[in-house]
């Protein structure tokens, strides 16, 4: 996660969690929970959110994709599963993004569209939730999110503009303490002098490396120029970290969840960590978040499922792996129309939290047997569009995904007609 | 359209200058035997040479320019079956000038600015310096930074080597995390606790027990006070505890036998997890034996068991037959960190015992039993800790003084740990830990200390003297804290922090030209160690010695002796044949039952105890692709098919002739790694080979192409759905390169298995495999695997000895390769035109020193490419 900040962490802290405090319940506790917060200042205008989620297994397209275009198209045996939320989305056919081929290094370019990710001298970019986090990240506590469920690949599809990946947070209980745990005044003071002193470390460090600055090439300096960017960068996010120290943190029915040390548990993971990306929205803790869905390499706990899900995904076209494949790939639907559920249940300024939040899901992977990369599957839920119908691109010549990112980030309110691979703005979407 | 003169071209080039003069030479070639497929019209590969201007200085002609040369070079272009060949000689004029050129324009760049760029640390570097700065050699921080950028797979390149506020925020928390582990808080060393732990008193060992999926044994036979159960009562399972509890299990000192290494369930314990961190001795009784439906009998062979924390393997230990056997490991655990038992050499079928018909009780299959474990400590070499004298010296470590104004440092107060049921508990500790007094380091002179210990701190992490302003503003440092009312640890850590944080620690810097003897010595640390330079390397360096032949001979022959040289080893591994990927899939549980995490430790472990090999015996680069000797263990042996090797150590053992094992090549680990979990691609595995073992590099496909769509059916192989793709004759031409290897290959399955067919979940016919303890494999045998093919050469194979042979014919080539990956990895910089001429000769002296792995380590050492930037 991007919070900015220089922990005082406890020697074992890191080590303490994974080994939890055993077998964790995973509570249903979050229905229990208070409801919407409502906005302290009534009439002020709801702002718009972003919520990516990738999930990096593939979705199998037999499943997925309607075959009919337009707003009655029928309905599929995934899309059935979140049927209650047909009029807040659209599905889309015929994106990809231009370049990006093969196998799981693809899910590196999810979000910033950057061509050749399997190429040995590939180079990351932006993606655009960072994009979107540099113009309009300073609004809320946190800048962004970026979260994990499960195991990942390498686990990142957020990065800064370096191409350097934002580490993942995957523990809802972290996740909430950042929220909402308030430190006794004591513990603030202690953290804004740990914030201090982080910034004058900085100042030093700068000051120590101007020496390095002389007689540079021009491949070397670009080098050591990226050291003091990343320097000016952190300076500002202890400031940033620093401002909203001082600012009380947004208060909540909602107990301390207990995570879930199982990582093969999936739904209760997923769900449990959609409920705290509810919660951060509805707070306004950030604006901006990204979630990698990684059950590869995992046996999930799925009645039905007894493979490893990478190996099912390679499932040879064989039909006892598809059905295990389609068990889980179900169940990540059923936990989509939790959140989805979720949003709908928040009331806010003229409509719910979802009317107010661009919910993009998708994969990077579509047939993950062949590793395919065109035709992915993509979901664009709430925000303020015009919903309810299957918009299908040329699924020869795919159009590319980054239109859409174009689409959204325009919706945040960035004057940007171009973003990474775009052509322009998503055509079959418009404004409600 | 103008073209270089040739024979201005071929004048010394010596200089920068402008676009040579036109060439009517070269244009005529051009215009005669190429324009026809690359010019503006047909752009044949992307390529307009009617539109390619001999501009060597910039990036993209020297790119196009350079695929020009060598596809020229190589006979390639123009295509053989054009009926107009140009005579050798004029080909040869035109590669003679690009060579020339193309060298020129690589040298002027390299002499302006070196082949190198100035680069940050990698997280494994970082944690290798900070386990040598802080003498914590089990200090362990890869986890708390960001993973690094790769280029060609390797991490140690400037270029890919990207920093952004992400890493910086991470450096100063793990500078932290790590000063603060290596800070002794207290004037003596933890109470030091011993006891010996019996399988029967630990909750889930007691689970396996009374489910049936483990059994209690007394004197090599079951233990009455406790009988195997029958048939599984599903009541068993949740009372089992309280049902052994009381039987009198928890007392009775008895072992227990185990049947199953599946640790999804059946994570069992011995209850003990650390309250201290530090260093904890481990020995464990162990044996195996044959259960047979309830009677205890000598097992056919020493089986394997292993030791592990989440997430880490401690060790494995060899369990003879009836014969236990003491081993002892003393791992460094942090607090919490729980010891669990694993029966790591069985086989891992799908069901548990205790789902049987006839339960544990009527069972008949291989079992290990474990006595007891021993656990004592924490133990220190000394106290306070070496860790803790780098960083304070000999200061006393005395109470701390509330009276002195200055805020006290942070504790983190010893806990019990969250297993309730987990041994020590904070009760068994001598009554003062529970409120120890608030100890920290003491001063009477924190600015002159200051001093001194920063001196020789700085000048260990930067790699060269600290000169005293420098040493001065680090006080500075110090003082300004102090004046903020830190206590003297705090003040001085902080100081410690910002050296950590700083680009003398973290960039690499090197100046252009010949590097100076204290470049030269982090060069050859942080190639051969991965970290530092030592004080001895230190010392030379500053004497201006390092650079003289015989010292870096002699320094080479150190690092490689030293223990620390295992990091090079692994990590260059790691990052040339890919090994780091060997967990990114995870096996088909169906198609490949024999997969179990200790197939995998092993198959690291053979290839990195056969690279040493080739390094300390100074054996021929060949063995890369033969040789007639495997590093086995039991484990190996039984997968490749081998007799006569058993237990968990790895020997060299001799192969037969004639046999399809020898050589990295056929070893379990890259043939795991060039796979996915279910199935195997000759054209992922020929990348492979091409791009790891022949030093060719392959270009990426096309954009658009599909990729296969495997079939595990046993309907078809994806050798033949590939035959399609290779009839397409725009294809063809890249795949008759890149596959021939992977055809070799394809008698090896995705975990390196022997293969002479393909393992199906459809079609096929039933195997008569049976694994121990009765389990029969549900998969099916389907087509028959193809492993002939043809090099792009002609030299056609049957298999992958026939392969072997003509891969011998040319052992320079393989010399060649690992010569680049090797200074790829050394000097952090792929490899350029202008290098090529260099590591020919390399590749000669290497040839006259019989290609010998540990020689030709040397030759790089004093090589010209390695001492430049």
């Amino acid at each position: 996660m991007n919070a900015p900040f220089i922990a005082t962490r406890p020697c074992l802290d890191r080590r303490a969690f994974l080994k939890g405090g055993g077998m964790a319940l995973a509570l249903p506790l979050l229905e229990a929970m208070s409801p919407a917060f409502s906005r302290a200042a009534a009439g002020k205008q709801a702002p718009k959110r972003m919520l990516c989620i990738m999930t990096n297994m593939g979705v199998m397209p037999r499943y997925f994709f309607p075959q009919t275009a337009g707003r009655n198209y029928e309905t599929t045996p995934y899309l059935e599963l979140i049927k209650e939320h047909r009029g807040q989305m659209t599905i889309f056919s015929g994106l990809s993004h231009p370049g990006v081929a093969g196998n799981h290094s693809s899910e590196h370019s999810f979000l910033s569209c950057a061509p050749g990710p399997g190429s040995s001298n590939f180079r990351n970019s932006i993606s655009i939730d960072q994009f979107a986090a540099e113009q309009i990240g300073d609004r809320t506590r946190f800048p962004s999110l970026t979260l994990l469920v499960g195991k990942g690949h390498d686990g990142y599809i957020s990065q800064t503009r370096d191409g350097v990946a934002l580490p993942a947070e995957n523990r809802p209980s972290a996740l909430y303490r950042k929220l909402f745990v308030q430190g006794s005044s004591a513990e603030i003071e202690s953290h804004i002098n740990e914030l201090k002193k982080g910034g004058s470390i900085l100042d030093f460090v700068h000051d120590e490396a101007k020496s390095l600055q002389r007689n540079l090439g021009a491949r070397d300096k670009d080098r050591v120029d990226q050291y003091f960017t990343s320097v000016r960068d952190l300076e500002q996010r202890l400031v940033h970290a620093e401002e909203w120290e001082r600012k009380s943190k947004p208060v909540t029915k909602v107990p301390m969840p207990q995570d879930i040390p199982d990582k093969t548990e999936i739904e209760a993971q997923t769900k449990l960590m959609y409920d705290m990306i509810r919660l951060a929205l509805e707070t306004d803790s950030s604006r901006l978040i990204s979630v990698y869905l990684g059950p590869l390499v995992l046996t999930v706990k799925v009645p039905g499922v007894s493979t490893e899900t990478h190996s099912l995904t390679h499932h040879g076209n064989d039909e006892a792996k598809i059905a295990e494949l389609r068990k889980i790939e179900e169940t990540q639907f059923r936990c989509l129309s939790h959140l989805l559920s979720g949003l709908r249940g928040v009331k806010e300024e003229a409509g719910n939290l979802l009317d107010n939040t661009m919910l993009l899901y998708g994969s990077n992977l579509s047939n993950a047997n062949a590793h395919d990369t065109h035709n992915l599957p993509v979901i664009l839920a709430g925000g303020g569009f015009k919903h309810g119908q299957h918009v299908v691109h040329d699924r020869a010549k795919n159009t590319p995904l980054a239109n859409l990112f174009v689409t959204m980030s325009q919706q945040l309110g960035i004057e940007t007609d171009k973003f990474a691979s775009s052509t322009g703005t998503l055509s079959g979407l418009e404004k409600a | 359209m103008t073209r270089p003169r040739l024979i201005l071209a071929l004048l010394p080039l010596l200089c920068a200058r402008a676009l040579p003069a036109a060439a009517p030479t070269a244009d005529k070639f051009f215009e005669q035997h190429c324009y026809d497929c690359h010019d503006k019209e047909s752009k044949k590969g992307g390529l307009d040479l009617t539109e390619l201007k001999p501009d060597f200085a910039n990036t993209a002609s020297f790119t196009a320019w350079m695929k020009v040369h060598d596809r020229i070079e190589s006979g390639e272009m123009p295509p053989p079956k054009k009926k107009k060949r140009p005579p050798a000689a004029e080909s040869a004029q035109i590669t003679t000038w690009l060579d020339n050129e193309l060298t020129a324009a690589d040298n002027l760049r390299h002499a302006a600015e070196g082949r190198a760029v100035i680069r940050r640390i990698t997280r494994v570097e970082y944690e290798n310096a900070l386990r040598d700065l802080l003498a914590m050699p089990d200090l362990r921080l890869i986890d708390l930074l960001p993973a690094d950028g790769q280029r060609g797979g390797y991490d140690k390149l400037g270029e890919a080597l990207d920093l952004s506020h992400v890493q910086l925020a991470k450096y100063l928390e793990t500078a932290e995390y790590a000063l603060n582990a290596a800070t002794a808080t207290r004037p003596e060393a933890p109470p030091v606790l011993k006891t010996r732990i019996y399988p029967g008193s630990d909750a889930n060992m007691c689970k396996a027990l009374g489910t049936g999926n483990a059994v209690l044994l007394k004197n090599f036979a079951p233990d009455p006070l406790y009988p195997a159960p029958g048939k599984l009562m599903a009541q068993d399972y949740i009372d089992s505890f309280g049902l052994a509890k009381k039987a009198g299990v928890p007392t009775s000192k008895s072992a227990a036998g185990f049947f199953h290494p599946n640790v999804v369930y059946l994570q069992t314990g011995y209850g003990f997890a650390p309250i201290f961190p530090g260093k904890y001795r481990l020995r464990t009784s162990l044996w195996s034996f044959m259960w047979n439906a309830g009677a205890v009998e000598p097992s056919p062979k020493t089986e394997v068991a292993m030791l592990y924390l989440v997430g880490r393997t401690l060790g494995y230990f060899d369990a003879p037959s009836l014969k236990p056997l003491v081993t002892e490991i003393t791992p460094w655990l942090e607090k919490g960190d729980e010891v669990y038992f694993n029966c790591a050499s069985l086989h891992l079928h799908e069901q548990q015992v205790r789902m049987l018909a006839g339960g544990a009780a009527g069972y008949t299959g291989p079992g290990i039993a474990t006595d007891w474990l021993d656990v004592e400590g924490p133990l220190f070499d000394q106290w306070p800790p070496e860790s803790h004298h780098r960083l304070f010296g000999n200061l006393p470590i005395k109470p701390f003084d509330s009276a002195s104004g200055a805020h006290a440092p942070k504790r983190t107060p010893a806990t019990d740990n969250n297993n309730s049921r987990s041994w020590p508990r904070m009760t068994d500790l001598p009554p003062s830990e529970s409120a120890p007094p608030l100890c920290t380091v003491v001063s009477d002179q924190p600015l002159e200390d200051a001093t001194r210990l920063l001196k020789t701190f700085l000048s260990h992490a930067f790699r060269r003297p600290a000169p005293d302003d420098e040493v001065r503003r680090y006080v500075g440092l110090v003082q300004a804290r102090l004046n903020a009312k830190d206590c003297f640890e705090d003040a001085l850590n902080y100081a410690y922090k910002a050296a950590l944080t700083s680009t003398n620690f973290l960039f690499r810097v090197e100046s252009p030209g010949k590097l100076d003897d204290l470049a030269l010595a982090s060069r050859l640390s942080f190639w051969l160690w991965n970290s530092v330079p030592d004080d001895d390397l230190l010392a030379l360096a500053n004497a201006g010695r390092l650079h003289q032949p015989e010292v870096m001979r002699t320094q080479v022959e150190r690092l490689l002796s030293d223990p620390r040289s295992e990091r090079f080893i692994n990590d260059f591994l790691d990052q040339w044949l890919k090994l780091r990927d060997i967990d990114s899939t995870d096996p088909d549980g169906e198609l490949y039952p024999e997969y179990h995490v200790y197939l995998k430790d092993s198959m690291l472990a053979e290839s990195r105890a056969f690279f040493r090999e080739l390094v300390v015996k100074d054996l021929s680069v060949t063995n890369v692709v033969a040789s007639d000797f495997a590093m086995m263990n039991g484990r190996l042996a039984d997968h490749y098919g081998f007799e006569g090797v058993s237990g968990s150590k790895i020997h060299a053992t001799l192969l037969p002739p004639n046999c399809e094992r020898g050589g990295l090549i056929t070893q379990a680990s890259v043939l795991k790694v060039s796979a996915n979990g279910t199935n195997t691609s000759p054209v992922i595995r020929g990348v492979w080979f091409n791009e790891r073992i022949l030093g060719l590099p392959v270009p990426p496909p096309p954009p658009g192409i599909p990729a296969i769509d495997p079939d595990t059916h046993g309907a078809t192989t994806v050798r033949e759905q590939l035959e399609k793709h290779r009839a397409d004759p725009s294809c063809a031409s890249c795949h008759a390169k890149m596959d021939p290897p992977g055809f070799a290959l394809e008698c090896f399955d995705v975990i390196g298995r022997f293969r002479t067919r393909y393992r199906s979940r459809g079609a096929g016919v039933p195997t008569n495999v049976v694994y121990p303890g009765g389990w029969k494999p549900t998969y099916k045998l389907g087509p028959v695997v193809d492993s002939a093919g043809q090099l792009p050469d002609g030299r056609a194979f049957n298999d992958i000895i026939d392969l072997r042979k003509h891969l011998l014919a040319d052992p320079d080539q393989i010399a060649r390769n690992l010569a680049q990956q090797l200074l790829t990895y050394a000097t952090g910089a792929e490899l350029s035109y202008a290098d090529r001429r260099e590591i020919s000769q390399l590749v000669a002296e290497s040839k006259q020193r019989k290609h010998g792995v540990r020689s030709l380590i040397h030759i790089i050492a004093q090589s010209s490419l390695f001492q430049r930037k």
